[in-house]
């Protein structure tokens, strides 16, 4: 390393840098929000005005309406989302611990399995899958749409919980042991508050996968389980520019919202391994 | 107070082609404190995780007052351990770490504070109950789970190295407390160790291990003016080994006979050790003269420490720092009777 050449990538960021990047990323994450939100309120919008010409409420109207069948599918891809988000960190939670804590013949190839979707696109073998559920009877059922979503979503909370794990210290539960803790006491005690802020990262990475799926949804549920993605498509096809822009923002809000909520998360996830560096 | 005994305790972890513990039997008084010393990998840190029951050993026994403890999760042996890292969880107050084996066990809140402050008390650390572990030092951190581990009244109290990352007068210092606190509470204790003089300082008895097997088992004065074997003896610091054999009460070497004390428990081939600082320099004794070359003298303050030729052999001494000698001066030695000690030649 040349001598005086490290500190300077060390050396914190001016406050006037760090506003101007602050500034840039809420810019940039809402700048395109604000013309989604006029479109959503325009009744008539063409093209050199900066400004709808005329308001209407007719887009959220027509949202909340039965008809548009916005209200159940809002329901049914919120059931899904947090469905794929319970199992796959029921399942990624321990496969993460396995892949991050243990060393074990076979590793490698657990590990491969366990990315092989990540580069394997779940659409080039969700056919194939179709068949599968066809005969099970899982096909256009939401048991078989959440299993399918768990295909694309499960190696982002193994891999996430891997990381999380290769950090922690297993001396600590050691420890509980020995001081009288039960296993479960020591997973509710120091386990889990340690891998906490991994967790809650990895299971909105899988909320949003599941959030966001079209294709999936599409083949196995074969149309009869109606997911918002779905229907924002049917629409912006439809060319209702205020009902889709409308709607985007639906489809939008709970990402942001949970972004919101968990954001203190973000921050410590690097060091989630966390119980501190020691 | 619990007495402990293992026996015939083996253990090889999966994929190992040895076993990192062969066979151990020990018998630890009530109340007693005994160091497992040895060089890293000797199997002494296995040994602790035996016996609290976070490894299954492959074969033998780990008894509590006679009673076998194996089939006991660790949970409920009645152990506590003390790690080289404090271990205190970062997510809870200090009064919160160490009540948390009062917790786990359903005691009542009002009482855990109770006991959390006499303990804190106990480890002199009064009044830090509402701190987070971030703000304390080191020092204060070890002290912390050690009073942690004390409040559940252990029946075996484990110490994986605890002051080793500790810097040299916060380990002094936390060696006397735990000293103290053995004494008082009588608590049946382990230490492991691979600090000779930690051990000899604090153990009652000390198992020096190597390799997994047990070299000896002794008081500290047994195990370093009468070690077992020469791997003993280097352990602790020999450094003076003159190669002959033992007849009778005397022992042959090529630098001529020399008296014992006492009848050596070995005979034939064997070694001959003495301590540095039993070698004595200068006056002339009636028996076991030898006639050396000084090669080296160092100054260690209270000693001087000097390489001596004597003939073939290289020796070394301490001496009073007084009246020194210097490099290439001749020197007259005596290797008093009661201070020689011959061990099995085992290379």
């Amino acid at each position: 390393m040349p001598i005086g050449g490290a500190p300077s990538r060390l050396a914190p960021r001016p406050p006037l840098l760090r506003w101007c990047l602050l500034a840039a990323m809420v810019v940039g994450m809402l700048l395109p929000i604000v013309p989604l939100a006029l479109w959503s309120f325009a009744f008539r919008w063409s093209f050199p005005d900066l400004l709808p010409e005329r308001w209407s409420l007719r887009a959220w109207r027509y949202l909340v309406a039965p008809e548009s069948q916005v209200l159940p599918a809002l329901r049914d891809s919120l059931l899904l989302a947090g469905a794929v988000t319970l199992l796959a960190t029921l399942i990624g939670v321990p496969a993460g611990r396995a892949l991050g804590m243990y060393r074990f013949r076979g590793r490698a190839l657990v590990e491969m399995l366990i990315l092989a979707p990540l580069i394997v696109p779940p659409f080039a073998v969700s056919l194939g899958i179709q068949i599968v559920f066809i005969r099970y009877g899982l096909a256009d059922t939401f048991l078989g749409v959440t299993l399918v979503h768990l295909v694309p979503a499960t190696p982002y909370m193994a891999l996430v919980m891997a990381s999380v794990f290769a950090n922690f210290d297993r001396q600590y539960e050691d420890l509980a042991r020995t001081l009288g803790a039960r296993p479960t006491q020591v997973w509710r005690l120091v386990t889990m508050p340690a891998v906490l802020p991994g967790l809650v990262v990895g299971a909105l990475f899988v909320f949003l996968i599941s959030w966001s799926q079209y294709a999936l949804t599409l083949i196995i549920g074969g149309g009869r389980l109606v997911t918002l993605p779905m229907l924002l498509f049917a629409f912006a096809r439809s060319g209702d520019n205020a009902v889709t822009a409308a709607l985007s923002l639906v489809f939008i809000a709970p990402a942001v919202l949970l972004l919101a909520l968990i954001a203190r998360f973000l921050g410590a996830a690097p060091a989630a391994g966390g119980i501190r560096g020691l | 107070m619990t007495a402990l005994q293992l026996a015939n305790l083996t253990k090889t972890y999966p994929g190992a082609s040895a076993p990192a513990l062969r066979d151990l039997s020990l018998d630890v008084a009530p109340g007693e404190l005994v160091a497992l010393l040895g060089a890293s990998g000797c199997g002494k840190s296995t040994t602790l995780r035996l016996v609290a029951g976070l490894l299954i050993p492959c074969r033998g026994d780990v008894r509590f007052d006679g009673q076998s403890v194996l089939a006991t999760p660790p949970e409920r042996r009645g152990v506590a351990m003390v790690f080289q890292k404090p271990l205190l969880l970062p997510h809870m107050s200090v009064g919160e770490n160490v009540g948390f084996g009062l917790r786990v066990r359903g005691e009542r809140p009002a009482r855990i504070r109770r006991r959390v402050d006499e303990l804190l008390e106990l480890v002199q650390l009064p009044g830090i109950a509402a701190r987070r572990p971030g703000q304390l030092s080191g020092g204060q951190e070890q002290r912390v789970a050690l009073a942690r581990a004390l409040i559940v009244e252990p029946r075996v109290l484990l110490l994986d190295e605890p002051f080793s990352q500790l810097d040299a007068g916060l380990r002094a210092e936390m060696r006397e407390l735990v000293a103290g606190l053995q004494r008082r509470l009588g608590i049946t204790t382990l230490l492991v160790t691979h600090d000779q003089e930690e051990a000899l300082l604090l153990a009652d008895r000390i198992a020096l291990l190597d390799q997994g097997r047990l070299l000896q088992y002794d008081t500290p004065r047994g195990l370093y003016e009468r070690p077992a074997s020469l791997a003993v003896a280097r352990f602790l610091g020999g450094r003076n080994f003159i190669p002959g054999r033992v007849a009778g009460r005397r022992f042959l070497s090529d630098l001529g006979a020399f008296e014992l004390a006492t009848e050596p428990p070995v005979q034939g081939a064997a070694t001959l050790t003495i301590r540095p600082e039993a070698l004595v320099l200068g006056c002339d004794g009636p028996i076991n003269r030898l006639r050396g070359m000084v090669t080296a003298a160092r100054y260690l303050g209270a000693r001087m420490r000097y390489q001596i030729q004597a003939g073939p052999l290289a020796l070394e001494a301490l001496a009073d720092a007084a009246t020194p000698y210097h490099p290439g001066s001749p020197v007259n030695l005596t290797l008093p009777p009661e201070r020689l000690w011959v061990v099995a030649r085992d290379e």
